[in-house]
């Protein structure tokens, strides 16, 4: 994993709302930690179901989010969810390489996974423009429709 | 070698077959015809190649084709329906080419779900659907269809026991004449389904099937559970009984065992 790889990740907690990261990427793993003063210890990044249906992606709060708000993290976040039921895949193949990985900045219309369902292998573009933080479905996983699969981090 | 002309010589499809691309050789149909949609080409249009030398299958599985012997297409549509609905076009595809083996050979293959066709309880097609869901969820899918036609024998360690057409009729089939029905039958199928009626496309399917009522084992990702297959859904989902409750599967692997 390379150090710019890792200072990259760093500055994107930084720069949000989030307290913990943890990427494994062929079995190697980081985990980037933020103490906020005074904050208790929050279980951030578990994913809180939203409540249905597709919830417009929501602008980042004025304001410095309340450390309440922490609980919420996905709001800050615009989520790309899955528009069927099928199996999630990262990859075109078991041996490529994923489409996109967190940190990585993508466009309108750049693939960030394949959902299949009854062998037509639906490639899923992204909707906005900005940078992945988080991945929220194994790969092989099935989905539900409407499941939350990505949080990006917009370009304002 | 296949010429555009001779394929769409007394074709009377409305969509499909609106362009036809003959290539002798080329790495995958899927990956021209994406090639071409980038380009703009019409919704419609078929690549067809004698031969392919990258053919894939579902997850990067590899696809065997010998030069004269296959019959290997793609047809490029871009379909007006919900994501839920594009999904049944694999059961259009499925179809389509089930009608045009029997027209041409008089065996009536049968339908394995989602995509598979059987003869004799031998897979002698391959059928890969490719689409693009983003933005304005208007993308196109790629229909890829990969037919053993006049094969004479089938090459060791097959994943799954194969066969062609020529094999179970015991004489060769002539390519363009099933292509131009199999393109036939598709367009029909399609119009169906942009028209609002998934329904008759799913009722043709079952018709050809033989898997309900039957034991089978379901494979999600590696992980097998014994069922018994009780119908196909509306939505293209396969309903299996585990004994204690019942399940619609979306994406596994799913094979009688008798």
């Amino acid at each position: 994993m390379e150090l710019s790889y890792v200072r990259k990740i760093i500055r994107l907690v930084e720069n949000s709302n989030v307290d913990e990261v943890e990427i494994e990427e062929e079995g190697k793993r980081v985990r980037v930690v933020r103490h906020r003063n005074s904050v208790p210890p929050q279980v951030p990044m578990a994913y809180v179901p939203a409540p249905a249906p597709l919830a417009a992606p929501q602008p980042p709060a004025a304001t410095p989010a309340a450390p309440a708000a922490s609980s919420q993290p996905e709001k800050q976040y615009h989520e790309v969810r899955s528009p069927i039921v099928g199996t999630f895949y990262r990859a075109p193949a078991p041996d490529a390489e994923s489409y996109v990985e967190i940190g990585h900045s993508v466009k309108v219309g750049t693939v960030l996974c394949i959902v299949e369902a009854m062998k037509l292998m639906n490639e899923i573009e992204s909707d906005a423009e900005g940078t992945i933080v988080k991945i929220l479905v194994e790969n092989g996983k099935p989905v539900e429709y409407n499941q939350p699969l990505f949080w990006i981090e917009k370009t304002s | 070698m296949f010429s555009a002309d001779d394929i769409t010589q007394g074709l009377t499809t409305g969509v499909v077959g609106s362009r036809v691309v003959c290539l002798d050789s080329t790495d995958s149909t899927n990956l021209r015809a994406r090639e071409l949609a980038d380009q703009g080409t019409p919704e419609g249009t078929v690549i067809v190649a004698d031969q392919q030398t990258a053919g894939r299958g579902r997850q990067g599985r590899s696809w065997r084709s010998e030069p004269g012997t296959s019959l290997l297409f793609s047809v490029l549509l871009r379909p007006s329906l919900p994501p839920d609905q594009r999904v049944l076009l694999t059961f259009a595809a499925a179809t389509a080419v089930a009608e045009a083996v029997e027209r041409v050979t008089r065996r009536p293959p049968e339908t394995k779900w989602p995509n598979d066709l059987l003869l004799g309880g031998l897979k002698f097609c391959g059928i890969l659907l490719e689409g693009t869901l983003g933005r304005a969820q208007t993308g196109s899918v790629i229909v890829g269809i990969g037919i053993n036609v006049n094969q004479t024998s089938m090459p060791d360690g097959l994943r799954l026991p194969a066969t062609s057409l020529r094999m179970v009729t015991g004489a060769p089939v002539d390519r363009i004449t099933l292509l131009r029905s199999a393109l036939g039958s598709l367009d029909r199928w399609y119009a169906s389904l942009q028209q609002g009626d998934a329904g008759a496309v799913l009722n043709a399917w079952r018709a050809r099937c033989r898997m309900f009522g039957r034991p089978a084992v379901v494979d999600q990702g590696g992980r097998k559970h014994p069922v018994t297959v009780l119908r196909l859904a509306d939505d293209g989902g396969l309903v299996v009984d585990h004994g204690s409750r019942t399940e619609t599967v979306y994406a596994a692997d799913v094979t009688t065992v008798s």
